[in-house]
């Protein structure tokens, strides 16, 4: 050893023994506090250990947060004067609370969300996102630390207002029911908003990728601010006027939705963050189906809660909007898992099912635009299904709609169609372009777009030439015009050729694309080396044969008994 | 009494070559910025990787960090493969980049108790680590200094401490010396050698030579994505000095002899200089034996040969060839 490792080591013992010495000296339940603590600490996310840290000495945060107790008091005592005498013996709670609820509004809906986008967004920028991906940390991680920073940040401009909260219950006005939904719909909402920003963070690809994702953040954190706002003043003014059951039921439901959608777009922003060779589909393929299980058995549970009597027809809202949101859904989610990349490292077959029930079950769940088809198809297919079987409850129930059953049913057959065939022509385009360039996921979307240009633009322009650019009538040669069929559909004046035509097509394409899956994408698993999962055993703590440690600090020399 | 320190139980390799690059290739577009590139460096080896800009150093080097894929071929950390187990790499691996970003608001103990939690270290084994680490790369003093503050150097050693604080058994420096004054430079290199003496294995890049020589075992010399050259230094050194100036110095018959040199393959830029002949000679130290043995058969009266090796910045120059992409 040389003299300077020596020395280096003498210092280094002789802080421990400081160390030591100073540990002595303190009393024991300090010591107990201060050993829980640390414990404590190393429980917590390191991300939201150092946010934190950060957000303590960071101008942005120390402004907002004395902006807003400064505001909050001055509201108090502004607003506590200027209605003085009626503030004795009328409520005045709801006037107060209004001008807190504007107040925290802004930086719970606003200031957070956007700090959160911004701290992600500058991992990226600065590489910093490089070497914290090389840790132990995984991409979930880092996102839920970023999350978890961002929530405590709400949560302390939460309990800065909580003070003057408390003094405007006691004006009157306000009941505490209200009181807490208040809050929870903003502490729900501001959480939401944190991982929209953060889903929108990491897509970024140089300067006007950066430019287009802030502006579409903001504009989702502005809209949703005016959404919320009315939602918020109603409830503040006039309470709200659900039993408490039902109300619960509600925020429930609303709950139950935003969460599962949540967790879609953290398995996304995660899926970002992975590195190519890992498997980055079925984790998001899962939140997708639980999403679409969540969406469908709450409007379910919903629908069947709320119904009453006969007159409770404007339920059938529900199943219809269902509808509409599992198309929008699906139209974008589709063209995203249809172009996924084909590549399957021997890390992701490694991971595969390996049984035969498991290959029959889960293969669809494996990467790859192929089984993402499938999988696709056949998920729009069944919510489609239930949404429509939903209508049909209703309908039978309340005996309204009940005419018009046949044509939700033609609607929903036919827009399953166009998106499957819409899914098959993404498949292909990004096929045809992968060959070529590298294709980001992203690039889907564009696809889809263009597919559905092209079923509606091309027969038509093809009918008009041949018509000389006279205006024709709606005929079968416009099948693929899924605007003008839909149209017609939803007219009720559609030739069930059409029908037949389009559904037949969408499931010919579909069957000759199962058939042509074959086995070549649908690779074996592939076995994990020995040393390798003799390493993950270890690592697990589940070998005993551990390989002696190494000795860093050379003090192995040191033992006397050596 | 002093508590026996327990060491944080690092990943220990049981591999004897713990870098190996295996054909590698990596494309962005039509620019090709790994070639097949394949070498290894055996267990506690300093492997020193040297080019001039956009040699490919950093991108080969970002693939071994796993953040990176390779288009062709494989790399390996230890034994485990980049691409499918990364996470294996990443225990026995420490990256310090070329350039690295750093956080607002965060000093120096911040951000090394940061990646230190991020890799895992828990209650007192991360305060010795820490320590160790801060006295190691002699930061212990700027330890409450903001980060954005720090110069480059001392940004160099945080980086490096931050590369260091999970004890990884290989580490990859990407240009650790570059903006180092030449005291920080003799620091650096006591450190590599110390770390290298602990037995870990250790990747550097540089794009110069000279820098490097001291401090590596051997040495790989990259240019456009392609290996050109790896081996010991001296081994290079040996290999291209075939391009050397040779002097002799003949008492009689210079011109003669000069001619006969001409017709020989090897001598190129014959220049008589009354009774010296200077001359460039291409070919192996071998091929310098035969002909000076023949040239004295021949009945030449050469009474002193001197051959002018080259430095190792001629050796770097001519294995690169000065391309840029
Ligand atoms: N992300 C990228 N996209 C496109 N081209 C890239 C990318 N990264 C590197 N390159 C190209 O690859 C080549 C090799 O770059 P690399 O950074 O590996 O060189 P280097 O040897 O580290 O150079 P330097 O000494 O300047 O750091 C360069 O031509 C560079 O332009
Ligand atoms: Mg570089």
């Amino acid at each position: 050893m040389s003299t300077r490792e020596e020395s280096h080591d003498r210092t280094l013992l002789e802080i421990l023994r400081g160390e030591r010495a100073s540990v002595e000296n303190t009393p024991a339940w300090l010591r107990k506090i201060d050993d829980w603590s640390t414990r404590l600490g190393d429980q917590l996310n390191p991300i939201l250990i150092k946010e934190t840290r950060q957000a303590l000495k960071s101008r942005q945060f120390v402004t907002t947060f004395s902006l807003l107790l400064f505001a909050s008091l001055a509201w108090t005592i502004i607003g506590s004067l200027q209605g003085m005498p009626a503030i004795y013996h009328s409520p005045s709670a709801p006037r107060m609370l209004i001008g807190y609820y504007l107040l925290l509004a802004v930086p719970m809906l606003m200031v957070v969300p956007l700090a959160a986008y911004r701290s992600l967004e500058s991992e990226v920028d600065e590489g910093t996102l490089d070497l914290l991906s090389i840790t132990s940390l995984s991409p979930m991680q880092i996102i839920s630390g970023k999350l978890a920073s961002a929530a405590l940040q709400m949560m302390l401009y939460l309990v800065v207002l909580f003070p003057s909260v408390a003094y405007a219950y006691t004006l009157r006005g306000v009941d505490l029911p209200t009181l807490a939904l208040l809050m929870v719909m903003l502490v729900a909402s501001g959480l939401m908003l944190i991982i929209v920003a953060l889903f929108f963070a990491p897509v970024t690809g140089g300067r006007t990728g950066q430019v287009a994702s802030l502006l579409a953040v903001t504009a989702i954190l502005v809209t949703s601010e005016f959404a919320i706002g009315p939602v918020a003043f109603s409830l503040i003014r006039s309470g709200n006027s659900l039993p408490l059951s039902d109300t619960l039921v509600l925020l429930m439901a609303i709950l139950a939705l935003g969460t599962s959608f949540c967790f879609v777009l953290l398995m996304s922003t995660a899926a970002r963050l992975t590195p190519e060779g890992e498997n980055r589909s079925t984790g998001i393929r899962f939140a997708i189906l639980a999403h679409m299980f969540v969406v469908v058995a709450v409007c379910v549970f919903v629908v069947r809660w709320f119904y009453r009597s006969e007159s409770s027809e404007q339920l059938a809202a529900i199943p219809i909007a269902l509808g509409v949101y599992l198309t929008a859904f699906w139209a974008v989610v589709g063209a995203l898992v249809c172009s996924e990349s084909a590549i399957m490292t021997p890390r992701i077959r490694r991971e595969l099912p390996g049984s035969f029930l498991g290959r029959l079950l889960l293969t669809w769940l494996t990467p790859g635009p192929a089984t993402g088809l499938v999988f696709s198809t056949v998920t729009l297919i069944g919510t489609v299904a239930a949404s429509h079987l939903l209508l049909q409850q209703v309908a039978r129930a309340t005996g309204w709609f009940v005419d018009d059953l046949g044509r939700h049913r033609t609607l929903c057959i036919l827009v399953t169609a166009y998106l499957t065939i819409a899914f098959l022509g993404v498949r292909l385009i990004i096929a045809f372009l992968r060959a070529r360039y590298p294709v980001d996921v992203r690039v889907g979307i564009a696809a889809i777009a263009v597919t559905m240009m092209l079923l509606t633009v091309a027969p038509y322009a093809i009918q008009s030439f041949l018509n000389d650019y006279r205006t024709f009538t709606y005929s079968p040669w416009q099948a693929t015009n899924w605007a003008w069929t839909l149209r017609k559909a939803y007219e009720d004046d559609i030739d069930a050729v059409v029908i037949y035509l389009v559904v037949g097509t969408a499931a010919a394409l579909f069957l000759l694309h199962l058939l042509l899956l074959g086995q070549r994408v649908l690779p074996q698993r592939l076995a994990t080396p020995q040393r390798v999962e003799r390493e993950y055993r270890r690592l697990a703590g589940l070998d005993l044969e551990v390989p002696k440690p190494s000795d860093p600090l050379g003090l192995a020399s040191d033992d006397p008994k050596a | 009494m002093i508590r026996r320190v327990v060491p944080i139980p690092a990943v220990h390799s049981d591999h004897a070559v713990c870098i190996e690059l295996r054909r590698l290739h990596r494309f962005f577009g039509a620019t090709r910025a790994v070639n097949d590139v394949s070498f290894s460096v055996r267990r506690g080896h300093v492997f020193g990787y040297i080019g001039p800009n956009g040699a490919g150093k950093t991108t080969s080097m970002r693939i071994l960090a796993t953040l990176d894929l390779p288009s062709y071929g494989e790399a390996f950390v230890d034994g485990f493969s980049v691409i499918n187990d990364p996470e294996l790499v990443r225990h026995r691996l420490g990256y310090m980049p070329d350039s690295f970003g750093t956080y607002h608001d965060v000093n120096c103990w911040e951000y090394l108790d940061f990646f230190a939690r991020a890799y895992g270290l828990i209650g007192r084994d991360r305060i010795r680590r820490l320590r160790w680490v801060l006295d190691f790369t002699g930061t212990r003093g700027m330890a409450e200094k903001p980060i954005r503050g720090l110069s480059k150097g001392m940004k160099q050693r945080l980086c490096l401490g931050r590369a260091l604080i999970h004890d990884p058994a290989v580490l990859i420096l990407d240009e650790p010396a570059a903006g180092l004054d030449p005291r920080a430079r003799i620091e650096l290199r006591r450190m590599v050698g110390e770390l290298a003496a602990r037995g870990k294995t250790i990747l550097v890049s540089s794009h110069i030579l000279t820098e490097l020589a001291e401090m590596c075992d051997s040495v790989g010399i990259i240019e456009q994505g392609r290996l050109l050259a790896t081996g010991s230094v001296e081994e290079i050194q040996r290999e291209r000095k075939q391009h050397r100036e040779l002097v002799f110095r003949v008492l009689e018959r210079a011109g003669e002899m000069a001619e006969y040199l001409a017709a020989r393959e090897h001598c190129q830029n014959l220049i008589v200089d009354g009774q010296l002949v200077r001359m460039e000679f291409i070919g192996e130290v071998t091929d310098q034996a035969v002909l000076v043995r023949e040239l004295i058969t021949a009945g030449y009266p050469i009474a002193e040969v001197t051959s002018h090796s080259k430095s190792l910045e001629d050796v770097f120059l001519q294995v690169t060839e000065g391309r840029v992409q």
